[in-house]
């Protein structure tokens, strides 16, 4: 595959992307992975890249509480670059917080495929991962 | 015939016997006096004594005396005429006899060869005459001393024979007669022309008016004399002359000329006073009067007239009753006065006459003095007194008042008629002080005697209402007012009042005061002033005040000062529009009861407009318990916005927690989750040692979290925490000192001003670790290009303590991250040490203590945050 399947993790807490790091590589589908641990640096990685496609991730795990600029904020500056993405990005909101405000106001972004909470199973990880790249394929 | 002859002489003889008169006969050649018998008892000689020219009879004192009586007959035989002569002689006893001598003689060829005569004893004539001359001397001294003399004025001769007295003054000598010309010679020129007119007037008149002239004494001196004069007639009714007396009156006159102008000015105010006066002679009937009355009557002043002319203006109705009372005058020698209309100038006025009858001293009338005065004006006043008075009869009818009248000196009581009517005592009944007294209720008379005497004494007098006990039983109720007179000196002369029979209005009032009474709501009838007439029993439960105590008194004290200025506008709006209304003051009404205690009330006015003004019922609705439970239901109110005030912050605090369990205790139970996940599934032994010290990462983060959370959980509960004054200098240098070693380093310099305010009453801990927590962070998060400034200073905003501490760190941007600056865990910078605990337990402990924090950041420039104390 010359383009290898992108995972893109933007989080601020070091175990969780470990453990997301360990998860991915159980699910035995060839990828590459990219971390973040805040917003900002997500969104500046992206904008300098929005007409390289084969630095952009097809998979963002977004966490919401981060220092500097945290998910939501993320989510305000990705949608004014969007549009001018070469290729879409599949984003999914991974938080530990179960606050109903939260899930509904992940969801209210169109950008976001789904709302993940926390911990998230490798399974789970395993499944998105193929969704994506099935949708990918399409 | 010749026998009649000789029975007239023996009468002659008789007579002449008793008459002493003797007849003698000088035989002139032989030089011998006869004697008759008559002529020598007289002179006590013997019987046919002869006496001899030569030689002086035995009884003559001596003989110059002898020889005087013979010169004298000689003197009458050369003169050939009548003598006359009244002569004295010592009779040997010593005994003054005075002779009359009258004799002469007789001729025969122009010889006188005798000489007859007749001799009369006049020594008692004589003794008379001495009496009388003394008797003129004794005037004549009178006259000098009374500065009177008189004088008679001989119309035949006219000539004036002047008393002693005048002639010294006159400088004549006595008994010469003088003419007018001399008389007058003295008087002053001004007044002389006059004097002579009036002495001419007077015997053309044969009346001499009193005549008053001045008089220029030798010395200068000028004297008033007042002349009065008596005609004397001779008995053929013809005036011969005047008998005159001069007077000097000089200090009468000055006198009578002060009493001019008092006259003049009696005459100004007789006119201003309308009255004249008058005095009439019953026996001419003629009238003389005042100059005013004289030019009323257009008669000539000073002159007298009939009394037909005084009666010429007199009402024709009125003339028969004018001459009765004359009449009656001149009878009863009393002036009775009386009043009388007259007619001038076709209008009627009144004339009220008195006067004083002039009797001699017999009690015969000599003349009526009267004085009548126009008493129009106060006939027209007194009218209307009548007609008023009759109104006011007519008044106290109607509004069953009458009047009194108690003159404490004469102690006479008089009574109006409706009084009598009131008290049902016939009007000709005698009053005295106990008609009135006996009248009183027994059970109320104790009260009037002690009004009565309050009166007296202190001339005060408040209205008493009490009962009156009438003859038939029945009963009334009256009020009595009264006032008193009194003199200069302040004694008391009357007292007088009125009493009304309110027996109506009490029955009315008692049927008012039952109304009133009846009342749910303590209600006062205020009066003119704002004065408590009538108060209700509600009203005395409420005040405290018994019924007595308020009546009279003003509302006002009942409302307490501090709301007076509240009431004003209120007051003012109720009185230019009286309707019924409550007051309304914009706040809570209080009235103020006896003890002081303010009660919270509800106030309805109603006015009533009356004749005399306005009358207030003030209908009060105590609502202290309302209030009360209003302020229970409000203390409740405020306790539930306290509570819901608390949930909410205790909704804030769940809120925290949910984001607190969900981010900060998920997070690391859910790594632990996936570590386990993976450590399962992980089959190489140094991956799953590598794994083990992640583990050790998560577990030791989560027990961190888990004691900051019991911290901020145990500083949320206890919202009562012990407070101290503490100072901000002090906790300030504390905090200095445990970071000595920071401040060092970053060479930071910390300035502070508390001058505004110092010291806070708060937990010392929690104020320890906000200083430490904030300028811990300053610290921390310090510029990375220049040393750190720290302000810390205290201020006073709207009465609340706001302390701040301000930094040129790094700042936060508030618009990305100001929601979740205080939250836990929350970190905005890439710092190593940034944990997100300070501010969330700095916030923490501020909440519990019942205050805020605020931030105020920009990125770069620099940070502040105030604390806002309550």
């Amino acid at each position: 595959m010359q383009n290898p399947f992108h995972l893109c993790i933007i989080d601020d807490d070091d175990i969780y992307r470990f453990t997301i790091i360990q998860s991915a590589k159980f699910s035995k589908i060839e990828h590459k992975t990219s971390v973040f641990p805040n917003g900002e640096e997500a969104i500046t990685c992206i904008t300098d890249n929005l007409n390289n496609p084969d630095n952009l991730p097809h998979l963002i795990l977004l966490d919401i509480d981060m220092p500097i600029m945290d998910g939501f904020q993320f989510l305000k500056d990705y949608q004014a670059i969007e549009s001018k993405l070469s290729r879409p990005i599949s984003i999914y909101m991974v938080s530990s917080s179960v606050d109903p405000e939260d899930i509904e106001k992940a969801k209210s972004y169109t950008s976001v495929v789904d709302y993940l909470s926390k911990p998230l199973k490798s399974d789970k990880l395993k499944e998105i991962m193929e969704r994506t790249l099935q949708n990918l394929n399409v | 015939m010749g026998k009649k002859k000789q029975n007239i002489e023996i009468s002659i003889t008789d007579l002449n016997a008793i008459a002493r008169i003797g007849y003698w006969q000088l035989d002139t050649k032989a030089g011998i006096y006869l004697l008759d018998n008559i002529s020598c008892e007289i002179l006590q000689l013997p019987h046919d004594t002869v006496l001899t020219k030569n030689e002086k009879p035995p009884n003559c004192s001596n003989q110059d005396k002898w020889n005087h009586i013979q010169d004298l007959l000689n003197q009458a035989i050369v003169h050939k005429t009548s003598f006359n002569h009244e002569l004295m002689v010592v009779l040997p006893e010593g005994k003054e006899l005075w002779i009359l001598l009258i004799g002469k003689g007789d001729y025969s060829n122009g010889e006188c060869i005798s000489i007859s005569g007749m001799l009369q004893d006049i020594t008692d004539r004589k003794v008379s005459e001495k009496e009388l001359s003394n008797k003129k001397r004794l005037l004549d001294y009178t006259e000098n001393k009374a500065n009177l003399g008189h004088w008679k004025w001989d119309l035949t001769m006219n000539l004036i024979t002047c008393s002693e007295n005048i002639s010294r003054v006159i400088g004549t000598p006595f008994g010469k007669p003088i003419t007018i010309e001399k008389l007058t010679e003295g008087i002053h020129p001004e007044d002389l022309e006059y004097t002579l007119k009036h002495l001419k007037n007077a015997v053309k008149n044969k009346y001499f008016k009193t005549l008053v002239h001045r008089f220029i004494f030798e010395n200068g001196v000028e004297r008033v004399i007042q002349v009065l004069g008596e005609p004397i007639f001779n008995d053929k009714d013809e005036l011969t002359g005047f008998m005159c007396s001069s007077q000097d009156i000089t200090a009468r006159k000055h006198f009578e000329n002060e009493l001019l102008k008092r006259n003049q000015l009696f005459n100004v105010a007789q006119e201003k006073a309308q009255f004249g006066y008058w005095q009439w002679d019953p026996h001419t009937n003629f009238v003389t009067c005042s100059d005013n009355m004289a030019r009323v009557l257009s008669v000539k002043e000073n002159e007298q007239f009939p009394l037909s002319k005084l009666l010429q203006d007199v009402h024709p109705k009125d003339v028969d009753y004018f001459n009765d009372c004359l009449n009656n005058i001149v009878r009863t020698k009393s002036f009775e006065g009386f009043l009388h209309r007259i007619i001038v100038h076709g209008r009627t006025r009144y004339i009220q006459v008195y006067g004083k009858v002039n009797t001699n001293k017999d009690g015969s009338v000599l003349h009526v003095l009267g004085i009548s005065q126009d008493v129009t004006n106060q006939k027209r006043i007194e009218n209307e007194l009548v007609s008023k008075n009759q109104l006011l009869n007519f008044a106290e009818e109607i509004s069953k008042i009458g009047n009194w009248q108690w003159d404490l000196s004469t102690n006479i009581i008089r009574w109006s008629a409706n009084l009598y009517r009131i008290f049902e005592i016939n009007e000709n009944d005698e009053i005295i002080f106990d008609t009135y007294f006996t009248h009183i209720h027994p059970e109320d008379r104790k009260m009037v005697t002690t009004k009565i005497n309050n009166l007296r004494e202190n001339k005060i007098f408040e209205r008493v209402i009490h009962r009156i006990v009438l003859h038939d039983g029945s009963i009334k109720t009256v009020e009595l007012l009264a006032t008193v007179n009194v003199d200069k000196s302040g004694n008391l002369i009357e007292m007088i009042g009125t009493l009304q029979d309110v027996s109506e209005q009490r029955a009315q009032e008692i049927k008012f005061k039952g109304l009133l009474e009846s009342a749910p709501n303590a209600t006062l009838i205020l009066g003119a002033g704002n004065i408590v007439e009538m108060i209700n029993k509600e009203a005395v439960n409420l005040f405290g005040y018994t019924s007595e105590e308020l009546v009279g008194k003003s509302v006002e004290t009942l409302i307490p000062l501090r709301l007076k200025e509240k009431r004003a506008p209120h007051k003012e709006r109720f009185l230019a529009n009286p309707k019924i209304q409550k007051i309304d003051i914009g706040e809570d009404f209080y009235m103020k009861d006896k003890a002081g205690n303010e009660i919270p009330v509800e106030v309805t006015l109603g006015p009533l407009r009356i004749k005399g003004g306005l009358i207030i019922s003030m209908v009060i609705r105590d609502i202290s318990t309302e209030r009360s439970a209003e302020r229970k239901i409000l203390k409740a109110k405020n306790d539930l916005e306290l509570l819901t005030k608390e949930l909410t912050a205790q909704n804030h605090q769940l809120a925290d927690f949910t984001q607190i369990t969900s981010h900060n205790l998920r997070a690391p139970v859910s790594n632990l989750n996936s570590l386990v996940e993976i450590y399962k599934m992980m089959e190489d032994e140094e991956d799953r040692k590598e794994l083990f010290t992640k583990f050790e990462t998560v577990i030791s983060h989560l027990t961190l979290t888990l004691n900051t959370l019991i911290e901020a959980l145990s500083a949320k509960s206890h919202t009562s925490l012990e407070r101290n004054d503490l100072s901000f200098r002090d906790t300030l240098t504390k905090t200095e000192e445990i970071f000595t070693a920071e401040i060092q380093r970053t060479n930071a310099v910390i300035t502070s001003d508390f001058s505004e305010v110092n010291s806070i009453c708060y937990h010392k801990i929690y104020l320890e670790s906000i200083f430490q927590n904030l300028i811990g962070n300053a610290l921390k998060y310090k510029s990375r290009t220049h040393a750190p400034q720290i302000e810390v200073y205290s201020k006073l905003i709207d009465g609340k303590v706001v302390l701040s501490f301000k930094d040129n760190g790094l700042g936060i941007d508030l618009k990305k991250h100001g929601h979740k600056i205080f939250g836990l865990n929350k970190v905005f910078h890439n710092h190593p040490e940034a944990k997100g605990i300070g501010l969330f337990m700095t916030k923490t402990q501020i909440e519990a203590m019942g205050g805020k924090i605020t931030v105020n950041s920009e990125v770069d420039q620099g940070s502040t945050f105030s604390i806002h104390f309550i």
